[in-house]
């Protein structure tokens, strides 16, 4: 099958009933996913989310709904090329003992009938890709790998034949917290490069929060919420959300604001004023301070009222002033911001552009109340 | 000494005998090893046919060997076909046992990737679980020749020929060197057969950790 750029997958209605079991394991549930989105599948284990995955590549059969996979239904497709088209990432990899690294990612592509002139140049691209040196990897077996090595082999194979979908299911569960989130952002850099339509299933919010684009709550096989993160975040008073979001949302809100929205507006003088002509401004100062802008409006440092008091009034701004350093863009999140202020003891950041040139300050009341959620 | 004077003045005998009875293990394993893969393929596949079949060359096996041999006799008569099917039947369940084990034996996770990555059934089964297999079916082949050297040496009571020949002629001429070497040969054949298949094994175990 080809695939184009990206995908929607619709479900509709879809209920599934495994054998034995009276209540339904996904129960009339009906999703969007958007072609070129991250759509994050979450909920407690046995909500239904690994089921629902498998269900898209017919690994599991719905008992009754429809799945749409680019307008067609799966129902009516060849399961295997249904499953050809979709890359396909499990917690456990099962990467092919046997099989050296190469011949692991070629899988799909011999599937499909690639010759080994086309494979090979593919094999090695992927690898990089995925940030695997191919010269040193190409020939050596599963078994001599890292599981983060390993996790990244997976992705590989899954991408090989350049599926337009990609199905994930808990694909960095396995691995310690400093590999998940390396590999983490490497799949984000990698889906800004590839724009797959991609499903993912998780467990763990915080990865939820960071990968995706929509994050569906699933509880008890229904469908609760299906929103962005930050609308998740803002919801965190509905009992179930908040279990799954934790104590620390208020917090994790933080990364969804950028400092840019909370900015506000600061004085500011220029580097020749003697100090005697800043006082007026100093005490008005929110914050404390003022900032010394060069004629192109570039931050050059900041006075504080205590350095002010503690000099004579006739000596100028720019000599007694604190050089700037310590700076954020208006696109940094309100957590980092607040970081920053807890590291550098400070009570506010200030806030430039790229160039430079000030846009104003970001204070720790203004992160702890200031933030308007949408 | 009369061990060593009877191999040489017999040795075209031993030789025969030798060959006959590698060439009764090796007919039998001929159609036992296919036949054991292949119901042990299926058995894999199906529960219910892995239990009835598992019954049935259990319940065969648990008859003793002679006794097996006997009942053959009416239908197959004496001599080389009722020795044939007898070990055919015994030599079976090793063979299958062990492919249907070691297909079972693989890590879900391998055929879970392999299926969701749109591989066909029968490509599953050569590329990815026969070869994964291949340590346990071998570890069965190599039980199931061994069991066919030892049955070999009984089917000689129906007249099939083979090494046995010497220990049962040697108990009935009262021919304490013929039973010796009888027994010698046929011991030395067993350990010869199970080492060189036990280093076919290790070889091909050892290739996977690159």
């Amino acid at each position: 099958m080809v695939f184009a750029e990206g995908q929607v997958i619709r479900l509709e209605g879809v209920t599934k009933f495994f054998s034995g079991r009276s209540v339904p394991a996904v129960d009339q549930l009906s999703l969007e996913i958007a072609s070129g989105e991250v759509c994050v599948l979450i909920g407690a284990s046995g909500c239904g989310k690994s089921t629902t995955l498998k269900m898209i590549n017919r690994l599991i059969e719905p008992s009754s709904g429809v799945i749409q996979v680019d307008g067609q239904d799966t129902a009516r497709l060849d399961p295997i090329e249904l499953r050809q088209g979709m890359g396909y990432v499990i917690q456990e990899i099962g990467l092919f003992p046997h099989m050296t690294i190469a011949e692991n990612i070629a899988t799909v592509p011999r599937e499909r009938g690639w010759t080994s002139e086309k494979i090979r140049p593919r094999v090695d691209e992927l690898l990089s890709l995925v940030g695997l040196d191919p010269g040193e990897f190409r020939d050596r077996m599963p078994a001599s790998l890292s599981g983060g090595q390993r996790q990244r082999v997976g992705v590989a194979r899954a991408l090989a034949a350049d599926p337009p979908v990609l199905l994930m299911d808990e694909p960095f569960g396995a691995v310690d917290p400093v590999t998940r989130a390396h590999l983490q952002n490497e799949f984000l850099r990698l889906q800004i490069q590839m724009n797959k339509t991609v499903l993912f299933v998780t467990h763990d919010m915080d990865e939820a929060m960071k990968l995706a684009d929509r994050i569906a709550i699933l509880h008890q096989g229904r469908l609760i919420l299906h929103a962005s993160p930050r609308k998740i975040l803002g919801q965190a008073s509905d009992p179930l959300i908040a279990d799954l979001v934790g104590e620390d949302q208020a917090l994790k809100r933080l990364r969804f604001v950028q400092v840019g929205e909370i900015v506000r507006r600061v004085p500011t003088v220029s580097p020749g004023t003697p100090l005697g002509g800043v006082h007026q401004l100093l005490s008005e100062s929110r914050s404390g301070q003022v900032y010394v802008l060069d004629s192109a409006g570039c931050l050059l440092g900041t006075l504080s009222r205590d350095r002010a008091a503690s000099q004579p009034s006739e000596r100028l701004v720019d000599e007694v002033m604190t050089p700037a350093d310590n700076l954020i863009t208006p696109n940094t999140s309100a957590f980092e911001a607040l970081c920053r202020i807890l590291r550098h003891e400070a009570s506010a950041v200030a806030v430039t552009t790229e160039a430079g040139v000030l846009v104003g300050e970001v204070s720790f009341e203004q992160i702890l109340w200031g933030q308007k959620i949408s | 000494m009369p061990f060593m004077d009877f191999v040489v003045d017999r040795i075209d005998q031993i030789l025969y005998l030798t060959g006959q009875h590698l060439a009764l293990i090796l007919s039998a394993m001929a159609v036992s090893i296919p036949l054991g893969l292949c119901l042990g393929i299926m058995a894999s596949y199906s529960r219910w046919f892995r239990a009835v079949v598992l019954y049935l060359v259990d319940l065969v096996t648990t008859i003793p060997s002679l006794a097996l041999f006997g009942l053959l006799i009416p239908w197959f008569g004496l001599g080389f076909p009722p020795a044939v099917i007898g070990l055919i039947l015994y030599t079976q369940l090793p063979v299958m046992r062990n492919t249907c084990e070691g297909i079972a034996s693989i890590d879900p996770s391998v055929l879970e990737a392999a299926r969701g990555m749109g591989m066909r059934e029968l490509r599953i089964l050569y590329r990815i679980k026969l070869p994964l297999a291949t340590a346990t079916i071998l570890a069965g082949i190599r039980v199931s020749v061994v069991i066919g050297v030892g049955l070999t040496t009984i089917a000689a009571y129906i007249g099939s020929g083979g090494l046995g020949e010497f220990i049962l002629r040697g108990i009935a001429r009262s021919d304490a060197t013929m039973v010796l070497v009888g027994a010698s040969l046929v011991s030395v054949l067993a350990i010869v057969v199970d080492t060189v298949l036990k280093r076919a094994e290790v070889r091909w175990s050892s290739r996977r950790a690159r």
